[in-house]
């Protein structure tokens, strides 16, 4: 692994460079972050769906989208989500690089795409266009209640609100039906100015580019005074089990389980704990897949996942529902089992090799390769740190970081189909 | 002796041998990197379930294709997946309609991994047990589909488009179908279908080719294979037309779903691949947000990001499918009939346009070893090659595309599907 990265700051936007000639495309990715609150997120959720469809100087999306197609498919959208306590509106470019097709300035029509995008909206009406605001909130209530129809996510969603209630992690993606209602052009506008004058800017660039041309091309930007990030949520003790279910006319019932992990995300040891989410569910060699799956049949799916950020770990199965109770003790007995050390050193030297491996082949793809470098700024780990601090880790390491996982929280959701 | 393809429009080289057994092997280097990912595939799918086994036609149980992938994986000293974790490898599998896969990804020990890979798909072992086990788990994985509103959509159009063609079964079969079956049967099938000459293994990544073929060819030396006639397969007398018009559903959701089918006659090797970039470069002028339709459509609510569309080959079949989330299907599938009564004329520069996207799309899907292994082998399964994409898309004409419309969308081949929540 020879790939560097280089990380500045420039008129308070961060920027971070991949330079690699080694893919077809060039991406770019510019998110604007802002404090994670029920009031403002349902009209952040919305306001990228409105952006990436017209600006100003192209104000249809057949407009938009015409040039962007003759430049070979260049793809330019806006985005929303959630990281830790904090809401992200992302604009992010891809394009093939212009020696490919013998159209070298390529990436230059391209960025005067997204600059249109990021900084002239259509606010000819004073706000953003009425028919267009219209639509994007039917279609927005659309979205929200498709939820629904997605059982996995859905179920996922009650456990963090049982977890979490009435705070800023457990706030659905997509706000809320009621907020929704209340967004007009204006109001629309007022939160796009905020998110120019007050946001967060971070960019994020792998592609055959050096740090000038970067800084030259993103030289549109808003500068800004140096703003503090506060996206990581306090950590949180465990009060007793919560428990809740619900009843639905589906076929496969969903049991999920929430758990608190004391454990710092920007620490060391939050990379260790990946190893004993590994050995707990994340892999096909895992307690979870060998015992709820393999041995018992009980199920397709029953896995782990660490979201260090939250400091939780969430376990999900999808289990006859007649067979949820010994699926959850099962799950339980695991746990119990990894905090007594019950586990192999082949079983911990697979877990480490899966977790390399996962961890070398980010460079082999440019999203995944911004997703660690958004990810891990926190810890300020190098790719190459983060390998040796799992091929370090001992059993002792595993032992202490398994007691520092207690269960929070039980969701079912029953099928009676 | 190896073949060596370069591509100068995707600045890609592709080295290929067919080995004294049959099996065509497809290596790619991709200098920089990481990771190398291999896939074995053999041409068996659902769809096969009624072949020749000696003398005698034979009929085996729905998702018997899907289960004997899931069942490779057991070797006689373990699981697989464990052999291929203590080589820090990710392992999986899938079966569609007419393929199964089985492939792994590593940043190291990839000879090891790759001769893991070719052994464990060289070596089936099955026991009555084992085999019982396993239909518990695959019941689940049928189950969690059963609650898939896009799945039982799609599903549902695809048994209203085919009266009697096995893609109308589910990959999976059913609990019922799974139930039935034995050791033995997947014998049958592993003997029938996992002969080298029907295979094809793909290996991307930082490889050397020389040194990759020689080991494949050394791993293939040490085993017996011999000569074996042509699969000969029965998937039956499919009638022209739709088998149903319509087919509707409940299930527990909020927003009605509806999928609109046009079942197309498929054509073999070369041909069909211009015929699916041709009715592609339609769907994508019909519907795509630049189209002159999109924002008419889109004002009336009877387009948004829900709306999606796809064409979908095959040798043995094809079909165009489009449709999304509306509160009122109907409205949608009446606007879509209306639509579709006349060609939109389309101008030389749009068709233009569509093609450079096409091209972008195409070398984009480039940076990924996963697209590459999987689509490559698709093609080469049929006897074509993925790598001439471009060239194609270049030579389709506005005119061909306007004679696919006419032919494509016949309203005797349209079958319409819909998912509504319960009354």
């Amino acid at each position: 692994m020879s790939q560097s990265f280089s990380t500045w700051k420039k008129e308070g936007t961060s920027y971070h460079l991949v330079p690699t000639d080694k893919f077809k495309t060039t991406t770019i990715l510019v998110t604007f972050s802002a404090p994670l609150e029920a009031k403002t997120l349902t009209s952040r959720a919305i306001l990228p769906y409105i952006m990436e469809k017209s600006t100003a100087a192209y104000p249809s999306m057949k407009a938009l989208r015409e040039p962007l197609e003759t430049l070979y498919d260049a793809g330019l959208y806006a985005d929303a989500s959630k990281f830790g306590e904090e809401h992200v509106i992302s604009f992010q470019l891809d394009v093939v690089r212009g020696e490919l097709v013998h159209h070298p300035s390529l990436l230059k029509e391209a960025l005067e795409l997204l600059e249109q995008m990021v900084l002239y909206p259509d606010l000819t009406e004073g706000g953003f266009r009425e028919q267009f605001v219209k639509q994007e909130k039917r279609l927005h209530a659309l979205r929200i209640s498709s939820l629904y129809d997605d059982k996995m996510r859905y179920a996922q969603q009650r456990l963090l609100e049982l977890m979490a209630p009435g705070e800023a992690v457990a706030l659905p993606s997509l706000g809320t039906l009621e907020e929704l209602e209340q967004i007009t052009p204006s109001s629309l506008r007022d939160t796009y100015r905020s998110m120019i004058e007050d946001d967060r800017i971070d960019v994020f660039v792998v592609g055959h580019v050096t740090k000038e041309e970067m800084e030259d091309a993103l030289s549109f930007l808003p500068s800004h005074s140096e703003k503090i990030s506060h996206y990581i949520p306090a950590q949180k003790a465990v009060n007793g089990v919560k428990r809740s279910s619900e009843t639905q006319p589906i076929k496969q019932g969903k049991l999920h389980l929430g758990y608190r992990v004391a454990v710092d995300p920007t620490s060391a040891d939050s990379i260790r704990m990946q190893i004993v989410n590994g050995l707990f569910g994340g892999f096909p060699h895992s307690k979870l897949f060998m015992n709820v799956r393999e041995k018992e049949s009980l199920a397709y799916y029953a896995a782990s996942r660490y979201a260090a950020l939250n400091s939780a770990l969430y376990v999900y199965a999808g289990v006859d529902t007649k067979e949820a109770e010994r699926a959850e003790k099962i799950i339980l007995e695991q746990l119990v089992d990894l905090k007594a050390g019950q586990f192999t050193d082949e079983e911990l030297t697979q877990t480490k090799a899966m977790l390399i491996n996962a961890r070398r082949q980010i460079l082999d793809q440019p999203g995944q390769l911004i997703g660690w470098l958004n990810g891990s700024k926190m810890r300020g780990l190098t790719l190459e740190d983060e390998i040796h601090i799992i091929e370090t880790a001992t059993r002792e390491d595993v032992v202490r970081l398994a007691a520092a996982i207690d269960l929070d929280a039980v969701y079912l959701l029953r099928g009676e189909a | 002796m190896m073949e060596q393809l370069t591509y100068h429009d995707t600045d890609e080289t592709v080295y290929h041998e067919q080995l004294d057994n049959g099996l065509s092997v497809y290596l790619l280097q991709k200098k920089g990197y990481e990771k190398t990912y291999a896939t074995f595939t053999t041409r068996y799918g659902s769809i096969d379930q009624r072949f020749k086994k000696g003398e005698e036609w034979i009929t085996v149980p729905d998702g018997i294709a899907h289960f004997l992938e899931h069942k490779m994986f057991e070797s006689e000293k373990g699981d697989v997946f464990q052999e291929f974790g203590r080589l820090g490898a990710s392992a999986n599998a899938f079966t569609s309609f007419s393929r199964t896969a089985y492939l792994f990804s590593a940043t190291s020990l990839i000879e090891q991994n790759l001769e893991t890979l070719i052994d464990f798909v060289q070596d089936p072992y099955f026991t009555p047990e084992s085999v019982e086990k396993e239909k518990g788990i695959i019941t689940q994985e049928i189950q969690m589909y059963q609650d898939n509103p896009g799945w039982r959509l799609f599903f549902g159009l695809i048994e209203s488009m085919y009266a009697s063609h096995p893609v109308r079964i589910d990959i999976a079969g059913t609990p019922e179908s799974i139930n039935q079956i034995t050791a033995d049967d997947l014998y049958t099938c592993y003997r029938t279908f996992y002969h080298p000459s029907n295979m094809v293994l793909f290996v991307v990544g930082n490889i050397d080719p020389e040194e990759t073929l020689a080991l494949i060819k050394a791993n293939q030396a040490k085993k017996d294979y011999t000569d074996r006639p042509a699969i000969e397969r029965d998937y039956g007398q499919e009638p022209h037309g739709v088998h149903r018009p319509r087919f509707e559903l409940e299930l527990d959701v909020k927003t009605p779903k509806v999928l609109i089918g046009y079942k197309d006659e498929s054509l073999r090797g070369e041909a069909q691949v211009r015929r699916e970039l041709t009715s592609e470069l339609l769907l994508h002028l019909l519907f795509d947000q630049t189209s002159s339709t999109y924002l008419e459509l889109y004002e009336d609510g009877l387009i948004d990001d829900t709306f999606s569309f796809d064409y979908s080959s095959e040798e043995e079949f094809a079909f165009a499918t489009f449709g999304m989330e509306t509160e009122d299907p109907d409205k949608f599938i009446q606007a879509y009939e209306t639509l579709l009564q006349t060609r939109p004329d389309f101008t030389e520069d749009e068709v233009t346009r569509k093609r450079n996207m096409m091209q972008g799309k195409f070398l984009r899907a480039l940076n990924s070893p996963e697209f590459i292994a999987n689509q490559f082998s698709r093609h080469a399964l049929a006897g074509t090659n993925l790598f001439t994409l471009p060239t194609l898309i270049a030579s389709i004409t506005k005119e061909e595309i306007e004679a696919r419309f006419d032919e494509l969308f016949a309203i005797e081949n349209r079958a319409i599907s819909i998912v509504k929540p319960y009354e």
